[in-house]
């Protein structure tokens, strides 16, 4: 249940708090942020919880498609928890690649649904979005993994090694 | 799990979630009582967040904008110029609009749409993502707001109400919904009218009927009320001209007034059905 009101409150901070964060009209991704950081510190379950009740309330409420989000989300979360399993959760390099790979996924996926139904945007304004946001994500998912680990773990990730 | 169990259920999941989306790709009637409950509360919430998010807002981007003010300013004062010669020609010619107003009301044509039929609204939950401009707003059905209701703000032509619940409506502007929009030009000579659609590359295009349509780059355009938007209402502005080498047919790229990102109160004006 504290997964699923995690999931609708990092919603409804992304419809209207979030917007205004846009740099160049480009806003992060509030979605692929909680897929990651949920999915590395908290494991598949709770990961799949918090994600799922954002995709289908963004599919609900914002989407033209229902449920072209949650198809995507349901991958990522897959993903990343497979991944995640083989390498060293406390480096800091681990959310910074299953971001870049998390945002990477999301846009090639739903790319290729919306050109399916027509819906696709140009190459050139999708390669444009997807690498300003990349680096937006790794920026903002990046800090705020390293809150949630605090926030978790109780310590800083990495510090354990010193 | 059995193998072949878990490969049925993957494949149920698939199905259905292509089922949703080949659905609400050709538009739902109406939305369900789960959504429309779960719409009603989240809504709500999103309502205090979204004007938090905008009073924030109101308080902070006056000091992000302090340069682009001066440039502004420098603008509008050459605008203001512009204006007051614009303003003179224009004294000269009120005698003939004061003849045209009266022909108008001989003809007993509708200047304003009726105000029974406006809905002020807020905007209170927007797109998080990068690639549409759908938004929604804080009334719905309970209101009278219909599917297909036209959606406008101070600046002109935002967009039509795709689906509905009871107190929120979701919207999706011009350009991503890709459909026609029939179109006058704004001009009181040579006033050609058309079509404009959204294209796959998410700009508009606007045909005009006549081969021979003659206009220029930054000519205004409304709608002409032929179709479901009432007429009257700004588009936008031709900024490029296409020229695909057609004899049959005059085209040209259209810029739409309004800014999609920046829109925090809008008016729907209701759907009704012509007769």
């Amino acid at each position: 249940m504290k997964h699923i009101g995690l999931g609708a409150l990092v919603f409804i901070l992304s419809a209207t708090i979030f917007p205004f964060l846009r740099i160049g009209g480009i806003l992060f991704s509030a979605g692929i942020v909680l897929a990651v950081v949920s999915t590395l510190l908290g494991g598949l379950r709770r990961g799949m919880l918090a994600t799922l009740t954002y995709a289908v309330m963004q599919d609900m409420f914002l989407s033209r498609l229902l449920g072209i989000n949650l198809t995507v989300y349901i991958m990522i979360v897959w993903m990343l928890h497979r991944i995640s399993r083989e390498m060293y959760e406390e480096s800091m390099t681990l959310p910074a690649l299953m971001l870049f790979q998390a945002t990477l996924h999301y846009h090639l996926v739903y790319f290729l649904i919306m050109k399916v139904f027509g819906l696709a945007i140009p190459f050139a304004a999708f390669l444009r979005i997807t690498a300003l946001e990349l680096a937006y994500n790794i920026l903002a998912g990046g800090l705020v993994y390293v809150i949630a680990f605090r926030l978790v773990k109780g310590y800083k990730p990495g510090s354990k090694n010193v | 799990m059995p193998k072949v169990l878990r490969n049925t259920l993957i494949g149920l999941a698939v199905f259905v979630l292509m089922s949703l989306m080949v659905i609400s790709f050709f538009g739902r009637s109406g939305i369900t009582f789960i959504e429309d409950k779960i719409g009603a509360v989240t809504m709500s919430v999103s309502k205090f967040f979204s004007g938090v998010g905008n009073f924030f807002d109101e308080k902070v981007e006056p000091f992000f904008n302090v340069l682009a003010y001066k440039k502004s300013n420098e603008n509008l004062m050459k605008q203001n110029e512009a204006l007051k010669e614009e303003n003179i020609r224009l004294t000269l010619t009120r005698k003939e609009i004061a003849e045209l107003e009266k022909l108008e009301k001989a003809l007993n044509m509708t200047k304003a749409i009726d105000k029974q039929r406006l809905i002020g609204a807020n905007v209170i939950a927007k797109d998080p993502g990068n690639w549409f401009n759908s938004f929604v707003v804080d009334v719905g059905s309970s209101s009278g707001v219909t599917k297909n209701s036209t959606v406008i703000n101070g600046q002109g032509l935002v967009g039509l109400v795709y689906e509905v619940g009871e107190t929120w409506a979701k919207v999706i502007s011009i350009v991503d919904q890709r459909a026609s929009v029939a179109f006058e030009m704004v001009k009181s000579k040579d006033d050609f009218d058309g079509v404009i659609s959204g294209t796959k590359e998410f700009e508009l295009i606007c045909e005009f009927y006549d081969p021979d349509a003659s206009y220029e780059i930054g000519d205004d355009l409304m709608t002409s009320g032929i179709g479901i938007y009432p007429k009257g209402i700004m588009i936008g502005k031709i900024v490029r001209s296409i020229d695909d080498g057609s004899e049959l047919s005059k085209k040209a790229y259209v810029e739409p007034v309004v800014d999609f990102r920046k829109i925090k109160k809008v008016i729907i004006i209701k759907y009704e059905e012509r007769k």
